[in-house]
């Protein structure tokens, strides 16, 4: 079913609607008939909601701290207990996935632009484009990932805007090579032919005719990067350098809790937990979409 | 073969200049004026004006550049800020540690990601199998810092085999540094573990589907010969591409790994000076990684030709 569609593409504008509520019917009949699937998508869409509700979620104000109670254990009160400086660790673990989140979709979306101007420039254009960000994004492909980000967040300065933009550029080579082999293709195809004879300008042809074109890769790859960017920036902050106190951050948050592990393990359990679940949904979501699309593997 | 080894070292040149490029621009967008960090505030116009001199600071950009390539090429980093110790001393210090710790996690975990991943592989509908996949997906998704937590948590503080941090150096107390070792050595084992066996997983299973492990199958060899001497022979050629990456990685590991155990290594020194902004440190190392990164992915492609004879290295 899925492979008879994707075998014979239909072309462009003709019976593109009649093949869209097909594909929606068959991603329907995926997700019910895996039930794992199905959970994860699930706790996905609640991790989200939990993210856009987190202000309502919250039980106490997550940044104020209240001395007389520091390092308490989990109870009634404080589900999780509170940290070091009193503040509720349970409030502090939902605003963090606001931040975390939030901090992650724009990280995606500069890598994601970045990626995407880079790849169309140097496959329509090739040439010196392309030799030009190709080597670029051999240079940056030579960092250590995380100790790229290190070295931008120690050039720019220590904060969440800077590690952000770090974790963005980090996810840069992704999007150009995903982005510059499918402009390759694409180029050679009728519609941007057409486009050029209709002496439509280059711009035009790259971002009104390719770009939407190819589109629907770049945007799975982006749905999946979230869970990479989470990580990296749990990581940038646990040493130190994303997140600054009092933002509820949760690489931040086990970097203290590490600390008081005696005291009040929850402190580091809780943000821990959340960066795994997070991360772990991300994952699974990732390789069901890829058995989705590969339908090869199911076979084996 | 040579040949091919020549003009696969010479490619690395526009790439390494373009990363010393890279970085330089990076120490010039660096906040703050470095003679100022070394004097202080109150220094007078007359001293930040020679130290400015001696650094090399008023001259134009790109002999600055030149300057700076030929310091790298004699291995001077410059000094540290706070110590005002050479910046090579301070690495080549604490690079022992840290190439134990590393080394020993990958080691330990590259053999548990190829039993794993062959389990995996060749019994693939078993319950080991659903126990391999679960486990490399759990450990992907648990980031090291956390990892660590947890085995403090369990080993040190609540059953109390372990320390939770430390370090004594081999050569005075073989017994205790391995003590000290255990943990943080199982982090970077169990990482590495969870990422490489699902490769060597998915690398054996599209091996065990090819023509020439039928024949095999079909001339009547034991499956014990088919799997070892056959297939994971062809299998475990993209898991060198991987497991060197891994290797050329282990920087990303210490820099981790290093803080959650207090591990005297160069990860601890990168993070410390982070902290105080000490950037000919941290410049440093990120340049070290970057050239090891580099030449682990060219031992990686020489490995690759010399062990797939189908891989051409011979002129195009």
């Amino acid at each position: 079913m899925v492979v008879g569609e994707r075998a014979v593409p239909a072309p462009a504008g003709f019976d593109q609607p009649v093949l869209a509520s097909r594909r929606r019917r068959s991603v329907v009949r995926f997700v019910a008939s895996n039930r794992v699937l199905s959970a994860f998508i699930v706790i996905f869409i609640l991790l989200v909601l939990v993210a856009v509700f987190a202000d309502a979620l919250t039980t106490y104000n997550p940044i104020k701290t209240a001395p007389k109670i520091t390092l308490r254990n989990p109870s009634t009160a404080h589900w999780l207990g509170t940290d070091n400086l009193g503040r509720d660790t349970y409030s502090r673990v939902i605003k963090g996935a606001q931040v975390s989140m939030r901090v992650a979709v724009i990280a995606v979306f500069i890598s994601l632009a970045v990626g995407v101007v880079m790849g169309l420039m140097a496959g329509y254009f090739g040439g010196i484009a392309d030799l030009i960000c190709g080597r670029y994004i051999d240079a940056q492909l030579a960092f250590p990932g995380i100790l790229l980000a290190i070295a931008i967040v120690n050039a720019l300065g220590p904060g969440l805007n800077h590690a952000m933009i770090a974790v963005g550029i980090l996810g840069v080579p992704l999007y150009f090579r995903l982005t510059r082999g499918q402009v390759l293709q694409a180029k050679e195809q009728e519609y941007v032919r057409a486009a050029e004879v209709i002496g439509a300008s280059r711009p035009r042809i790259m971002f009104r005719h390719i770009l939407p074109n190819i589109a629907n890769p770049l945007i799975v790859a982006a749905s999946l990067a979230g869970g990479n960017a989470i990580l990296a920036l749990a990581a940038l902050s646990f040493l130190g350098i994303a997140a600054q106190p009092p933002t509820p951050d949760w690489g931040a948050m086990i970097n203290i809790g590490k600390d008081y592990l005696q005291n009040n393990m929850w402190m580091a359990i809780g943000p821990g937990v959340a960066i795994f679940l997070t991360v772990f949904t991300y994952y699974m979501l990732g390789d069901a979409l890829r058995d989705y699309l590969d339908p090869r593997l199911k076979t084996r | 073969m040579t040949g091919y080894i020549v003009r696969r070292v010479l490619s690395m040149i526009p790439v390494a200049l373009l990363v010393t490029m890279a970085l330089f621009v990076m120490i010039r967008l660096t906040p703050g004026d470095p003679v100022r960090v070394i004097l202080g505030q109150e220094a007078t116009p007359q001293n930040v004006k020679a130290l400015r001199h001696e650094l090399g600071l008023d001259q134009s950009y790109p002999v600055q550049y030149i300057k700076w390539l030929d310091r790298l090429g004699h291995l001077d980093f410059g000094r540290s800020l706070a110590s005002r110790e050479p910046v090579r001393k301070a690495i080549t210090e604490r690079l022992p540690a840290t190439l134990e710790l590393g080394l020993t996690g990958f080691i330990v975990g590259l053999f548990f990601a190829v039993v794993l991943g062959t389990v995996a592989a060749v019994w693939r509908d078993s319950v080991w199998s659903r126990l391999t996949t679960a486990f490399s997906l759990v450990f992907v998704s648990l980031p090291n810092f956390v990892l660590g937590v947890l085995l403090i948590l369990l080993f040190a503080l609540h059953w109390r085999i372990f320390s939770p941090g430390g370090y004594i150096a081999f050569s005075r107390a073989p017994a205790q540094n391995l003590r000290y070792l255990v943990l943080p050595a199982s982090v970077g084992a169990i990482t590495a573990a969870a990422t490489l066996s699902r490769f060597v997983r998915s690398s054996l299973l599209e091996a065990l589907y090819t023509d020439y492990i039928r024949t095999a199958r079909a001339k009547g060899l034991r499956e014990f010969v088919v799997v070892v001497r056959h297939a994971m022979r062809n299998a475990l050629l993209p898991v060198i591409t991987l497991a060197g990456l891994a290797l050329g990685g282990l920087w990303e590991g210490a820099v981790i790994t290093e803080t959650i155990f207090t591990w005297p290594g160069v990860g601890r020194l990168t993070v410390d000076a982070l902290g105080r902004r000490d950037y000919p440190i941290v410049q440093a190392v990120v340049l070290i990684a970057a050239f090891t990164y580099m030449f682990a992915n060219l031992l990686v492609d020489i490995a690759y030709a010399y062990l797939d004879p189908r891989i051409s290295y011979g002129r195009r």
